[in-house]
């Protein structure tokens, strides 16, 4: 809505010119943005949802009169009746509407409007029309009350406010048809409806150039029909907007007799009775306040007299009995429901700066933290302390990225556009995503990691770790790092197989036939999709829920032994069908005092059979007793390298 | 052997140390030839040890002789010395002056870094950090938080919906993790909430469709509105820097009454008014208020004494504030250029 400065000036009466309004409306938090025209100044302000009575003139010169000596200066808005002409209304929606009125017009003549009211509609930011409009446009500005003129000759009988029927249409004053749903409220005659209630009204019944007779509705609304009609119909107007934040009960009948004295003083027109149907509130809600209260919500004293003037001054009606105040709100401000909206009310006029800053003084008791927060924390240090840098994606996906997912997606019901329609159900495709935007400038050799959320059907969320490698690391030193990651983690005891991966060939790690961690090499076609064809990339997830919700593993010191022991380097031709952990367990199981092995190095390729994986691994030996002999180590080796060779077929390279 | 043999021997021995000594081309040479003829087991001592082998009256001469070789060498040493160093600090194994090679570092993402900066001011306070899920349901969004559907306050966030029957949608704010704790965890509290949050906002440089919140409740007895101030102060110039100046105007939540917009001066221009903060010299950081009783009654806290505030300002606004980043598609983007210069600060 449009603010006028002129025509607030006429209404709000005092010493203030367009720079103290300015701030005015600043310290009330309305944001206001102030321009120049036509030698007036324009204002918007930002009204928050609850504020409906700021949406008119007076209106807000109420929400002013705190700021000053001022003088409120309302229209007159009496009418004379001269007729006895009535037109019958009635109301079958109660829930939607419980209160309707209308005055008949008659005879009067539609033209243009005088030079005065033109001048105001268009300060109102309308654009002048005809008479008949622009009085109601003009009174819907000043009273803030939506107003509709019908050309009464072409209503049949009486009015109606029903909901409409399936299959019923209405071409709106726009000019546009519209299907209705019984979601919407109309205003109906004995045969069709001719308004959208509180929104728009009909073209069929459209006050024109030949219209001699008016009928004139003021109704009152109920917001939440207004609001979803609007949203069902994609029909925002200043109307519907402003019974969405509901209609001042006090304003009704004084905008209908403001309009209809208008009309008579414009076009001579002969004033009818009010036809009425429902019943109107007439007293606002009363609330009892302390004194005392206000100062201590605030944290600084209030003055009693400042209190009593600015609720005063509002609107309000104040009963006084020592501290104790009963305070009748204005009926047009329903936002003041409570203590507390006095409270904030009064803390506006005050000023939010004057008061003090101060710090709470509370028992030394912190709240924990969440657990799981605490330890997501360290899952982050641990994987930036193993080189893979922190990302962070949106998590919709589109239709191409989503397609080897497509029956695990979840969709959003009202997507920004097709590029950002489902919730990801994998992090893998943010991660070939962030690849190829960084391979476009040219940062070649990555190491990514995710922490987030993915969803599943029945809308069910995970929390997981994404990783990934470009150009950085083969697949055992990547291995590697997520078996460190698990580890710290708490997981030990994995068992690692070949996989089904939805981008390429993947690599599982179960605990406990849980599956806690896949690594994916992405197929061709994936890695055409993101073109990373010529790129060495590697990605992961790592089930992050399943760790969380195990215990936090508790760390035990275990004494070094203080033998040092006897390494032998050994480099082992392992075919690719051996175990890893079969053959570990191998070596252990013959029961030499083998302290630990360790793998050192990992390779494929030259001087290795192409079925063999060449695997360097050191083995440490060491009794408590120290006695160990390199002749006793000589013979386990020989040992160990016997087994392997029975079992799995490995030999020692040469 | 008599004097003139030992003389003509000294003299070959000078002859050829000097010859070595000319071919000598850096310290590893010189320090051999420095052993050889100088050290312990070296040419001049085992001389020195030959002197017995002489006549008596003959000893004092060829001592004298020996000690002038000494001289000769040890001054001849330290004359190449200076030269073996001039040339090594001229050419050595290593060009000190090129870079080293830098290590591949890995960094936090900014939200991180400025999300855990938040957290470590508010936790010494004794604030702790709460999460919540991404799907929220219509009531932990809306409805525990004083929104009831058809208010048309809920125009003030523009949700993604999942399933219109169950009310499943994307969380809008961080606001239900406060619900769900103060469920869980009865007053005196002091929590912060952090995680992302989902607006149906078309991407611009300065809106996405995902973002990060972080949001904080304190409740307690006689918590006031002055204490709000006191602690969003505190907080501000102990991110932003103590000369900064704040400014709380009135504001509209559903959830908190009063409920206050809180800027800074901003960090820019210093308030004279520049592009960042449109002119007006103030950037709005924080939304803020005392908790709403509906709110309050909605998880069952009864209001005797206890009163309460809370706050929420976007994670990327503020990093975008501290490191004068202009576009918030960047945190999305991931460009390792973009994630590596943060990184440091954290």
């Amino acid at each position: 809505m449009r603010y006028s400065y002129q025509s607030l000036r006429k209404i709000l009466e005092g010493e203030y010119d367009a720079g103290k309004l300015e701030n005015f409306l600043l310290s009330l938090g309305l944001n206001p943005h102030f321009y120049q025209a036509d030698s007036d100044h324009y204002f918007e302000l930002e009204v928050p949802a609850n504020r409906g009575d700021l949406l008119s003139m007076a209106g807000l010169a109420q929400a002013l009169m705190p700021f000053g000596d001022f003088k409120l200066n309302l229209p007159e808005t009496r009418v004379v009746e001269d007729s006895t002409h009535q037109f019958p209304v009635e109301i079958s929606a109660p829930d939607d509407c419980c209160f309707y009125a209308g005055r008949v017009v008659e005879n009067v003549r539609v033209g243009p409007s005088p030079w005065w009211l033109q001048q105001e509609v268009e300060r109102a930011g309308f654009r002048s029309i005809n008479n008949v409009v622009d009085a109601t446009n003009y009174v819907f500005w000043i009273l803030g009350q939506p107003l509709h003129a019908f050309d009464l000759g072409l209503l049949a009988e009486k009015i109606v406010v029903r909901r409409a029927t399936a299959g019923e249409t209405i071409t709106t004053l726009d000019g546009v048809k519209r299907a209705l749903s019984d979601e919407v409220l109309v205003i109906a005659d004995a045969e069709k409806s001719v308004a959208i209630a509180g929104i728009m009204g009909g073209a069929d019944t459209e006050v024109t150039a030949g219209t001699r007779n008016l009928f004139i509705e003021s109704a009152y609304f109920n917001p939440a029909r207004v609001r979803r009609a609007s949203k069902a119909l994609g029909l925002l107007t200043e109307a519907s907007q402003r019974f969405e934040k509901r209609a001042d009960f006090g304003a009704i009948i004084p905008a209908l007799d403001f309009v209809c004295s208008i009309l008579k003083q414009l076009c001579n027109g002969r004033i009818g009775p009010v036809s009425k149907c429902g019943c109107l509130e007439s007293k606002g809600k009363v609330i009892n306040l302390d004194i005392g209260e206000v100062g201590s919500y605030l944290g600084c004293p209030v003055d009693g007299g400042f209190i009593v003037s600015i609720l005063k001054h509002i609107g309000c009606r104040i009963a006084k009995h020592g501290d104790s105040l009963k305070v009748e709100v204005p009926i047009s401000r329903y936002d003041l429901d409570r203590k507390v909206d006095l409270i904030e009310e009064v803390a506006k006029y005050f000023g939010y700066d004057a008061i003090p800053e101060a710090m709470p003084r509370a028992v030394i008791l912190p709240t924990p933290s969440d657990t799981r927060y605490e330890r997501i924390e360290q899952m982050r240090d641990c994987l930036v302390n193993l080189g893979f840098s922190e990302v962070v994606n949106a998590g919709f996906l589109g239709d191409e990225e989503i397609a080897p997912f497509k029956d695990e997606a979840v969709e959003i019901i009202n997507p920004l556009s097709r590029n950002l329609a489902y919730l990801r159900p994998s992090m893998l495709p943010d991660m070939l995503r962030n690849f190829r935007d960084n391979l476009a400038f040219k940062n070649e050799r990555l190491a990514f990691f995710e922490i987030g959320s993915i969803f599943h059907p029945g809308f069910k969320e995970e929390f997981i770790a994404s990783l990934g490698v470009m150009n950085r690391m083969d697949f055992y030193a990547f291995k590697g790092k997520i078996e460190t990651f698990l580890e710290k983690s708490g997981i030990d005891q994995l068992s690692w197989n070949l996989g089904k991966g939805r981008i390429g060939m993947s690599c599982v790690a179960r605990a406990q036939d849980v599956e806690i961690a896949k690594i994916a090499m992405p197929d061709s076609d994936t890695l055409k999709l993101y073109r990373l064809e010529d790129e060495k990339v590697l990605v992961a997830e790592i089930a992050l829920d399943y760790i969380l919700e195990r215990n936090v593993p508790v760390s035990v010191y275990r004494k070094p032994p203080k033998i040092a022991p006897i390494r032998r380097d050994i480099a082992l031709i392992v075919p690719k069908t051996a175990v890893w952990n079969e053959i570990s367990t191998a070596i252990l199981d013959l029961q030499f005092p083998v302290e630990r092995i360790s793998v050192f190095d990992i390779y494929e390729g030259k001087h290795i059979p192409a079925n063999c994986t060449g695997v360097a691994v050191s083995i440490f030996f060491a009794n408590e007793q120290g006695t160990l002999t390199r002749q006793d180590v000589e013979v386990f080796i020989g040992e160990i390298l016997k087994a392997l060779k029975d079992r799995f077929n490995i030999t020692l390279r040469q | 052997m008599d004097e003139s043999d030992i003389l003509k021997e000294l003299e070959t021995i000078k002859k050829v140390a000097e010859e070595e000594l000319a071919s000598v081309k850096d310290a590893s040479d010189l320090e051999k030839w420095s052993v050889k003829y100088l050290g312990r087991k070296g040419v001049l001592l085992s001389l020195t040890r030959r002197i017995p082998e002489f006549p008596v009256s003959q000893r004092p001469l060829i001592g004298s002789h020996i000690n002038r070789l000494k001289t000769f060498l040890i001054e001849a040493h330290d004359k190449k010395s200076a030269s073996v160093i001039q040339f090594a600090s001229r050419g050595p194994d290593l060009n000190f002056t090129l870079p080293g090679i830098k290590p591949e570092i890995a960094h936090y993402h900014p939200i991180t870094i400025v999300a855990r900066r938040i957290c470590r001011i508010f936790r010494a306070l004794g604030f702790g950090v709460h999460i919540g899920p991404e799907i929220e349901t219509d009531y932990y969004n809306f409805e525990a938080l004083n929104t009831p559907s058809d208010h048309p306050a809920r125009d003030m966030w523009d949700t993604f919906h999942l399933d219109t029957e169950s009310g499943l949608l994307l969380r809008t704010h961080t606001s239900p993790i406060q619900v769900r704790t103060m469920e869980k965890i009865k007053p005196p509290l002091r929590i912060v909430a952090f995680g992302k949050c989902f607006r149906r906002d078309a991407p611009d440089a300065s809106h996405s469709p995902a973002f990060h919140q972080i949001e904080g409740l304190m409740v307690d007895e006689g918590i006031s509105f002055a204490h709000l101030k006191g602690v969003l102060v505190y907080f501000l110039k102990s991110f932003f820097g103590e000369d900064i100046k704040v400014r709380f105007l009135p504001s509209y939540f559903p959830f908190t009454e009063p409920s206050a917009e809180i800027s800074i001066s901003c960090v820019i221009c210093k308030g004279r008014g520049c592009s960042t903060c449109a002119g007006t010299g103030w950037l709005e950081v924080l939304g803020a208020g005392m908790v709403h009783p509906e709110v309050f009654r909605a998880v069952g806290i009864d209001l005797q004494d206890m009163t309460g505030f809370a706050f929420g300002a976007g994670v990327e606004r503020i990093a975008m504030l501290k490191f004068g980043i202009d576009d918030i598609r960047e945190f999305f983007f991931n460009d390792e250029r973009f994630l590596s210069q943060i990184g440091h600060v954290l």
